[in-house]
């Protein structure tokens, strides 16, 4: 069984990968199968885990009544298909906006002055000096409130942009590795656990 | 009414979720909270139907106007069904349910992302080229990173991951932390618009 | 020559070299040593120094895209903490399909091995919708935020690990998050560890490992694993050789390849640049 699995998985990377040769039906086929499969399981794993377990145990087994008012405020996106109501939707989704606005008012700033007091670090050694005259350099390229049209001004602006080339670099060179981490992946699953030609 | 009401309930919303946060109403706000948690967690439950309605009338479309393409339409449906179906009867960790999902859903997801990694070096040959000096800085310090972080760069130059290392950690990491820092006052502020109601581009009926 | 040719070629032929370059150490592995970043060190050591028998809450919060390069931190991490017979409570909050199930067989396959018992040692909860809520409530309440059942809707109630681990508050001991995106470690680290000041450790893809470093300079992160690179440095400082380390070899000839094709890439555009000029 596992081995057949194995063969299963290999087909459809190779119909994944067929891609790079170019567009065709084979990949077509993958990617419909995939998009299917997924939205088929989410719903199925939502029905099972979060809603039968609500309703069931919580609603109607402890009768807690008050969960039906989340419940309508839930179902009120589905008016979007209603021609005409659609604004009633919107009353679901400004539930939703304005609670993760409060969400991040309210927790964000834990996360994000230790981000500030950390900057303001000793500045014993070339490293922390550094630390902080890039951080000063990246916010003042930043701000575009301030006329940086020449002089120090535009100097320091430019210097805080190489030091953000720097930053978006080293993104790049680690992006090439995960990439082809992910590559590496797929091959193991070819080569060692279906042909088992490799260790 | 159909454009003040869910203005004046994002902000009922976002006001009551800070207060509960930012003052001590003692028990009572803490069971208050814990609620309002619950009831945005069966919010969303009873909302989870709207991805898959959406995809079902797209494809659904797709086959009845016999758009071009439309048999993958088919394929979808039909998979979508089964594996519905199939994880239902079978249970979620069930062996049908599992097999299916293991060997074939996750196996292209995975692999149609891996395409990425082909992608990264056509993009490296063809774009990546040394024009000017902030293309030069960001290609120089590319190279290292990626010398560094796979151990053929310690085989070469000896030492080489921990300049790599020194790269991540120091001008990289202050780099990244001015843009949070930028990027964080840009969040708040629009946080802010939209609780004010200055930011009404969700409501249809733009800023 | 025609250097503009050197600029045009096929890109067939380049992903068929990097394949066969990436596939050659697969076969003829030299096995070039893995040096052990302070960062992985750090993460090592704040599961190391945890006491034995305590609690760490793991969170899987990867797609299925990113999964090679974090399901073995998931397996080193098991084979960690049940060698010091921690207790694994699993989430995933990125994907509801593809987490759940990855941080099940991943942790399971090292209880098998290590004689550890599912709703005894270790637990998955799997996926609940919003994070941000059901982060808030497990925060003192995890029967509460997983809605009284596992990942498979089987209840809590028949699990004897679920006595211990009432809430996050009070039970949990560390946070181990592997994250690709959000939700994931920002998430986690609004939601609960600042606010409840627990150690929050993990890994991330190397596609945002550059952007986490400045949270690990300010201690908001205990050290964190960088992709498959750090989920090697883990398995040695963990002693075993697992997927991260066989990957290695490869991933250095995928290095060198898209570096000469950068080589190649931009020769090619100088001397057609000079040529042009000329």
């Amino acid at each position: 069984m596992e081995q057949f699995g194995n063969i299963v998985s290999s087909i459809c990377i190779l119909m994944a990968w067929s891609y790079l040769i170019k567009e065709n039906p084979l990949y077509t086929f993958a990617e419909h199968l995939l998009v299917g499969m997924a939205v088929g399981r989410g719903i199925a794993y939502t029905i099972e885990v979060q809603l039968k377990p609500r309703i069931v145990d919580g609603i109607v087994g402890e009768g807690r009544w008050s969960l039906l008012i989340p419940a309508v405020i839930g179902c009120l996106i589905y008016f979007r298909f209603f021609k005409g109501y659609e604004w009633v939707s919107r009353i679901c989704m400004a539930v939703w906006i304005g609670y993760g606005a409060g969400n991040f008012l309210g927790f964000n700033p834990a996360t994000y002055m230790p981000q500030i007091f950390d900057t303001f670090i000793r500045l014993d050694s070339f490293d922390n000096v550094l630390y902080f005259v890039i951080v000063v350099l990246v916010i003042w390229y930043f701000i575009f409130t301030i006329r940086k049209e020449s002089g120090p001004l535009k100097h320091a602006s430019m210097l805080g942009r190489y030091a953000l080339m720097v930053a978006f670099g080293s993104a790049y060179g680690s992006i090439t590795m995960a990439y082809l981490s992910l590559i590496i992946g797929q091959l193991q699953i070819i080569l060692r656990d279906t042909l088992h030609l490799i260790k | 009414m159909k454009r003040q009401l869910p203005i004046l309930i994002v902000a009922a919303t976002a006001i009551f979720v800070m207060a509960m946060k930012f003052v001590n109403f003692g028990p009572a706000g803490a069971a208050a909270i814990k609620e309002a948690d619950v009831w945005i967690q069966v919010t969303y439950e009873f909302a989870f139907l709207l991805g898959a309605i959406n995809f079902v009338r797209l494809h659904y479309g797709n086959v009845s106007r016999q758009r071009p393409k439309w048999i993958y339409s088919v394929v979808s449906l039909v998979a979508l069904v089964l594996t519905c179906l199939v994880t239902l009867i079978d249970g979620v960790n069930g062996t049908i349910a599992m097999f299916l999902y293991q060997n074939i859903a996750n196996r292209i997801d995975s692999a149609i992302y891996a395409l990425l990694g082909f992608y990264v070096c056509s993009a490296a040959y063809r774009s990546f080229k040394l024009k000017n000096l902030e293309a030069g800085i960001l290609l120089a310090s590319a190279v290292l990173l990626m010398l560094a972080q796979a151990p053929i760069g310690d085989a070469i130059f000896p030492g080489m991951s921990k300049w790599g290392e020194w790269i991540l950690n120091v001008p990289n990491s202050a780099g990244m932390r001015g843009i949070r820092l930028g990027a964080g006052i840009g969040a708040y502020a629009a946080s802010i618009r939209v609780i004010l109601g200055l930011e009404r581009s969700w409501t249809g009926s733009g800023t | 020559m025609n250097w503009d040719k050197l600029q045009h070629i096929d890109l067939r032929i380049l992903y068929a070299i990097i394949l066969l370059c990436m596939m050659i150490p697969m076969f003829k592995p030299v096995g070039l040593p893995v040096a052990v970043s302070d960062n992985s060190e750090t993460v090592y050591q704040v599961i190391e120094d945890l006491p034995d028998g305590s609690v760490i809450w793991v969170s899987h919060d990867t797609g299925s895209g990113n999964a090679p390069e974090l399901n073995p931190m998931i397996t080193a991490l098991a084979k960690q903490a049940f060698r010091k017979n921690c207790k694994l409570v699993g989430t995933a909050f990125f994907n509801e399909t593809v987490g759940p199930t990855l941080v099940y067989e991943h942790i399971d396959e090292v209880a098998q091995e290590m004689g550890k018992e599912y709703g005894v040692d270790w637990i998955n909860i799997g996926y609940r919708l919003n994070a941000e809520a059901t982060m808030k409530i497990l925060v003192d309440d995890v029967w509460a935020g997983a809605g009284g059942v596992d990942w498979s809707g089987d209840p809590l109630a028949g699990f004897p690990i679920m006595q211990e681990v009432k809430s996050i508050r009070h039970d949990v001991d560390l946070l181990f998050v592997t994250t690709v995106g959000s939700p994931g470690y920002a998430t986690w680290m609004q939601y609960v560890a600042e606010p409840l000041k627990k150690p929050l450790t993990g890994g991330a893809s190397l596609t945002m490992y550059s952007g986490v470093q400045h949270y690990i300079r300010s201690g908001q992160l205990k050290g964190f694993l960088g992709g498959l690179r750090g989920a090697a440095e883990y398995e040695q400082l963990v002693g075993y050789a697992g997927q991260g380390l066989a990957g290695m070899d490869a991933q250095s000839m995928g290095h060198i390849t898209v570096i000469i094709f950068l080589i190649l890439g931009n020769i090619g555009y100088f001397m057609s640049q000079k040529k042009g000029k000329q």
